[in-house]
């Protein structure tokens, strides 16, 4: 097609060139539409190069959005790897400090604020069954000032591992405050409670502790017990449990009351 | 060139530039309100320096925790010295961080991951 056209271009423009023909009345008549055609053409090659610069304006534009695109994808797959790691330590140093929060720092034992939620979760499940047993060691003052503050929290180390021994299933012990341990118990049967509360007094008070410095230490517990009554609540039975506590040791120690 | 004293904060970190030496030092954490402009001074800082002189530029970095809106202008800093590099720079980034404390190796990794220049990650006692 393209070859008849070039072709045909020739035979108009020698035509239009040839003398003979310059009178002829059709003659004009094909000039001027010759170079109509010329125009024509011209106009439709522009419309090509614009047309051409935009589609390699929108190629390059395509390439750079696509690089840019790329980028981002990387560094925000990047970020989010980053900041998954940082949230995973986050995590586990929050549940760390929170397993620290629960424990005593000396003994090793549940502390006060891990018994009070156990306390609370007794309370909500079956607090009818429930038994407090406020553990003091008699005269501890007394090794604390004979043998000094590191035998001290030894016996009191001693002490917690043998009550947490002795109590095993049957209830959970914490570290109250200095030397004093609470120990709660679910159970519906209070004579094993005591059984084994009289046990623990009597496996105290034959132990002989022994010391980083060689010496030897005895020494005994006293225990205040409280049972679940009708209108009790944790804070009640703490109070009685600790009432029951003062009323062993003014009756000359190394024993259990029950309130 | 003038250089950058910027002290650090308990929420950004130090950051000294010395374009005599051609280095960058930064050290701290880098939790900023707002870290895009914390960092504008730095970014064309780096920008200057490149476009000025051909010289080598060292980053000598103690960095420890990044949010991320600082891991997103490190990344757009790392990526302007990989270009430079590309282009015949020499860069080398030094990042220095305490052995205890691996998290921090493992984000300079995940920066080297996209760098060819020389990035050296030193764990110091």
């Amino acid at each position: 097609m393209r070859k008849d056209i070039k072709a045909l271009e020739q035979q108009v423009e020698q035509a239009l060139a040839t003398p003979e023909y310059q009178d002829h009345p059709l003659h004009q008549v094909l000039a001027q539409l010759w170079e109509y055609n010329q125009d024509h053409w011209s106009r439709v090659e522009q419309l090509i190069r614009v047309s051409d610069s935009y589609q390699d304006m929108i190629l390059q534009r395509e390439k750079t959005l696509g690089e840019r695109f790329d980028k981002h994808l990387r560094q925000l797959e990047k970020i989010t790897r980053i900041s998954d790691r940082y949230q995973t330590s986050l995590r586990e140093a929050n549940l760390e400090l929170e397993q620290a929060s629960y424990v005593d720092a000396l003994t090793g034992l549940p502390n006060r604020r891990k018994m009070l939620r156990r306390l609370k979760m007794e309370f909500d499940t079956r607090p009818e069954i429930i038994s407090l047993a406020m553990i003091d060691v008699d005269f501890f003052k007394r090794i604390n000032d004979e043998h000094g503050h590191l035998v001290g929290d030894e016996v009191l180390i001693a002490i917690g591992q043998l009550i947490d021994r002795q109590v095993g299933e049957m209830g959970h012990i914490a570290r109250w405050g200095g030397e004093e341990f609470l120990v709660v118990f679910a159970q519906e049967d209070t004579s094993q409670v005591s059984k084994c509360l009289q046990q623990l007094i009597d496996a105290i008070a034959q132990e002989t502790f022994e010391g980083y410095d060689g010496r030897s230490v005895k020494t005994s517990i006293s225990i205040g017990l409280s049972r679940f009554k009708s209108g009790d609540t944790i804070d009640t039975l703490i109070t009685r449990a600790d009432d029951a506590l003062y009323r062993a040791k003014h009756a000359g120690r190394n024993q259990v009351i029950a309130i | 060139m003038n250089d950058l004293k910027i002290v650090s904060t308990q929420s950004t970190p130090l950051i000294e530039t010395d374009s005599s030496r051609g280095v960058i030092y930064m050290e701290g954490d880098s939790y900023p309100e707002n870290s895009f402009e914390f960092y504008t001074d730095l970014v064309n800082w780096v920008s200057a320096y490149l476009n000025d002189s051909q010289r080598p530029l060292v980053l000598e970095l103690a960095l420890l925790y990044l949010n991320t809106s600082s891991i997103k202008v490190m990344m757009d800093i790392f990526d302007e010295l990989e270009e430079a590099h590309q282009g015949g720079r020499d860069i080398t980034v030094n990042w220095r961080y305490d052995v205890d404390n691996e998290r921090v190796a493992e984000l300079a990794e995940e920066f080297k991951e996209d760098c060819s220049f020389a990035f050296n990650i030193i764990g110091q006692e």
